[in-house]
This record gives structure tokens, sequence and C-alpha cells, in this order.
């Protein structure tokens, strides 16, 4: 009997003094209760001496804390969540990030991804810009969503379109959002969050969550997809004549469905779009009937107009098929 | 003030960019901490006529042809130390004026703890040169030793 899920809104990016951001770790706990998130992961870059007093005041919160780091190299930004690992990113040019993640051995309390691939680098952010010539097999996670409001930037949209042409490569890997939180100012626009899908909550449940792609990126709406007993992240049984089930509902955290211009659901694929339906302010389920056998992918976008701008508002990592991938 | 224990400068291009500058000392004695002061100077590339061409160069680099010119580019240099038992943490951080303590009540960023005899690393990542050079200056003192 699997146990349910809760989808937990996440913060899985985000700085203190212990880096270059401009809070303390206390300051950084409160707005991320204040934000309404129910989990944060701390990704310093380069160090790991925020983790005790973060870790403290989210107890103060009730926030789970993740532990991470983002390793900030002149080649990319590597975001680590779970154990320091013992890498030592100033040994690393473009060809050295795979044998030092091969080097920390089973991974199981590590998830790795890469940080705003497609983000500008030197002169503009040196290392920004991911440069590593590693597989993305190698890595757990792709930081699909980047900063506030993210569905405006054009690197995203790149990362976006990247992530699919892994998916329809075969390639395995979980699709997050980060803020890349540096400061206290108030959000210049919509903030997003990672739901993720956990049994627990210990920060370890969070990081076998995203091993496992059980992750939603969003602006506030909640979406849903199954196949059977497969949920976002798995894989379908082979012979399975279930339909495709889908669906958003308002989750209570971020943007709701109701201030949404025109929004609509839709359920994409390798196969292109299976379907889309419009939504009321509360959402709605639906079922696809699943008739090709070359189907190996499919995940959910919420989409619609917010303040007068055609936006993606949310979208799931897939259910994938039973072979292929 | 503690006695000083080393002391370097030196100057920077934009061909330094994305390099790791290291320098290693070697402690004839366990120390109670150590204070480092590094500075560099220029911080920022504010001329819009030198910045035209960098950004030119950047966005068709990065595939970014809508990105604006910014209003200024910035140099940054940080540093990271190893002790003779270790990582002793990184000060990834902007402000180009920094004093840095590693000891019993470390700067954020730096793992707590003595300085102990051996070769104490320091690691200058030099992330971006952008303007024509750039000069930094890099002390470090005792704050005691080890009783």
């Amino acid at each position: 009997m699997k146990r349910p899920l809760h989808w937990i809104p996440t913060e899985l990016h985000s700085h203190t003094v212990h880096s270059d951001g401009t809070m303390v770790p206390a300051t950084l706990a409160a707005e991320a209760h204040r934000a309404g998130f129910g989990a944060l992961a701390l990704t310093d870059h380069n160090t790991a001496t925020g983790r005790p007093a973060l870790t403290a005041e989210g107890e103060n919160h009730g926030l789970v804390t993740v532990p991470g780091l983002e390793l900030t190299t002149f080649f990319g930004h590597v975001l680590v969540w779970g154990a320091e690992p013992s890498v030592d990113w100033r040994t690393l040019g473009p060809s050295d990030l795979g044998p030092a993640l091969g080097s920390l051995g089973h991974r199981s309390t590590l998830a790795i991804g890469a940080a705003h691939p497609f983000r500008g680098g030197n002169p503009f952010c040196t290392g920004c810009f991911w440069e590593y010539d590693l597989p993305f097999d190698d890595l757990d996670c792709l930081e699909v969503w980047s900063g506030v409001d993210p569905d405006l930037l054009v690197d995203n949209h790149r990362a976006l379109a990247l992530w699919d042409q892994l998916l329809d490569q075969g390639v395995r890997i979980t699709a997050t959002a980060g803020r890349d939180w540096h400061r206290a100012d108030p959000v210049p626009g919509l903030r997003s969050a990672t739901f993720v899908g956990v049994e627990g909550s210990d920060p370890t449940d969070f990081i076998q969550a995203l091993h496992r792609g059980r992750a939603a990126p969003s602006l506030g709406p909640l979406p849903s997809l199954a196949r059977g007993e497969a949920g976002i992240g798995d894989r379908w049984d082979a012979g399975s004549d279930a339909p495709l089930t889908f669906g958003v509902k308002n989750s209570g955290w971020g943007l709701a469905l109701g201030s949404v211009e025109g929004p609509r659901v839709a359920l994409v694929s390798n196969l292109g779009a299976l379907a889309t339906h419009a939504l009321g302010p509360e959402g709605g389920s639906f079922e696809v009937p699943v008739a090709d056998l070359g189907l190996r992918w499919a995940r959910v976008e919420v989409r619609g107009l917010v303040e007068g701008r055609e936006r993606l508002l949310a979208f799931t990592n897939p259910v994938y098929g039973a072979s292929g991938l | 003030m503690g006695e000083f224990l080393y002391r370097a400068e030196g100057r920077l291009f934009p061909e330094t960019s994305r390099s790791h500058l290291e320098f290693r000392l070697f402690l004839d004695r366990d120390y109670r901490g150590l204070e480092i002061h590094f500075a560099y100077e220029p911080k920022l590339l504010e001329d819009p006529g030198a910045i035209a061409p960098l950004a030119a160069e950047g966005r068709q680099r990065f595939g970014l042809p809508d990105a604006p010119d910014p209003p200024f580019l910035q140099n940054l240099l940080t540093l990271s130390f190893d002790d003779a038992r270790g990582f002793r943490g990184a000060a990834h951080r902007h402000p180009s004026d920094q004093t840095l303590f590693l000891g019993d009540q470390p700067s954020p960023g730096l793992e707590a703890g003595p300085v102990p005899r051996g070769i104490f690393r320091i690691t200058l990542s030099v992330h971006a040169v952008v303007t024509e050079a750039c000069t930094y200056r890099l002390t470090v003192r005792s704050l005691g030793e080890t009783p």
C-alpha cells in the first residue's frame, strides 16, 4: 500500500550572509515562514556553515530545513542537497564534474542539480551559465525555473525546452524551481515554489522525492497526474490499460486560479499535447485514455493570463512509460 | 593588533578571470585564530563605452540577444581557506574590502576552531576581472597563539 504524499511548497535555492546573501539564517527562516513555505533548503555558495543556525531557526518556525550547498564554480553552479559533498570545487574544469560526482559513490543521501543553466555567464555572472560537459543523466535535477516570476525570463524558457528535449532522449531528470533567494526584499512579482511530494517530514524525505521526480514547480496551483497506481515521477506498469488522470486545484499557497484569466490545464507528452481543458476558479480533474504504445512520458502544464501576461503557472514532473525511459 | 604573518599584493587582468591563485604559507605555531584582510580595486566597471563590447560578446556567447547593457559590470574575487587539517570554509561575497576571522568566532562561511601549525592555504578565486586591471592586497595577522 502506497503511503499518501504530502505536497509541500518548498524553496530549494537560498543564500544567507554565510555566502553572498544579506539575511542571517534567522531572518531567512522567518521570511520563508512568512512566505508560507513548508520547507527550505539553504544552498550557500561553497560553504555549509549556515546549516546549524538555519536548522535551529527552522524548528522555531515549523519549517523543514533541507541541508544544501551550491558548488559555485567557473563552469556552472551545482546545487547539492543532503550531506556536505566531498568535492573540491576549486579543482573542477569543464570535464571534471562527472568524475567528481562519480567519486561520491552511492548518492541516495544526496540530490544534485544544475542551477539556472542558461543564465548569462562572464562578464554578467561568472559560472552561472552551465558549461559542464557531463551527461545530464549524471544529475538528479535541473533548475528549470530560476528567480522570481520565472516564466517571464527567457533563460527559463530555454531550460524548459532543454528539459523536454532530455525527456525525449530518455534522460530522467527532475525539474525544480528555485528563487536563488539572496535578499529579504519585497517580492517584485510572482513567487514560485517547488511542491515536493513527500511521505514524511524528514529532510531525507525531500531528497528521496527529488530523486524520484516527485516535484511540481508552481506559482500556486497544484497540478496532479497519475496513471493507475503510478503518480508523478513513477513509471506505470507494462500492460496497464488505465487512463491518465490529471488535474489542478488551488494549493492555498501563492497564486489562486481565481485570479487567473482563462486558466487551462494541458497534458503534454513526447507525442505532443494529449488534452487541454479550460479550468474554473477551483480547477478541475480530467482523464485521457492511453491508446498509443509510443507514449513514453506525460506531464501536466497549467497556463493562463495574469497581470496582463500569458504565463506558465505550474507544471509537474512526468509520469513515465513502462519502457523506453 | 596581532603579529603580521603574511602579506601579498598583486595585479590581475581580464585574462586572469576564471582561475585560482593559491598562497601557501607555513605557520610555525598553533594559533587561536587569524585575521585576514583582503581588498581589491576597482570593484565596478561603469563606463558605458567599456561595458558595451563586453556585454555584446556575452549576449552572443550565451544566446541572450535581447539582454540590455547592464548599468555596471563588476570584478569578483573571493577567498577560501584550508589549514593543515583540511577545508576551513569559503567567503563567497561581493564587498571589495573584507576583514575575515578564523578562530572561535569565525566570520560567516568559515569553520570555527583554532588554526594549527603547518601549511595554511589561501585560495584567491578570480571569478571575473572586467576592468583593464585589478589590484589586490592580502594580509594575515595572528589573533594569538594557542596556549
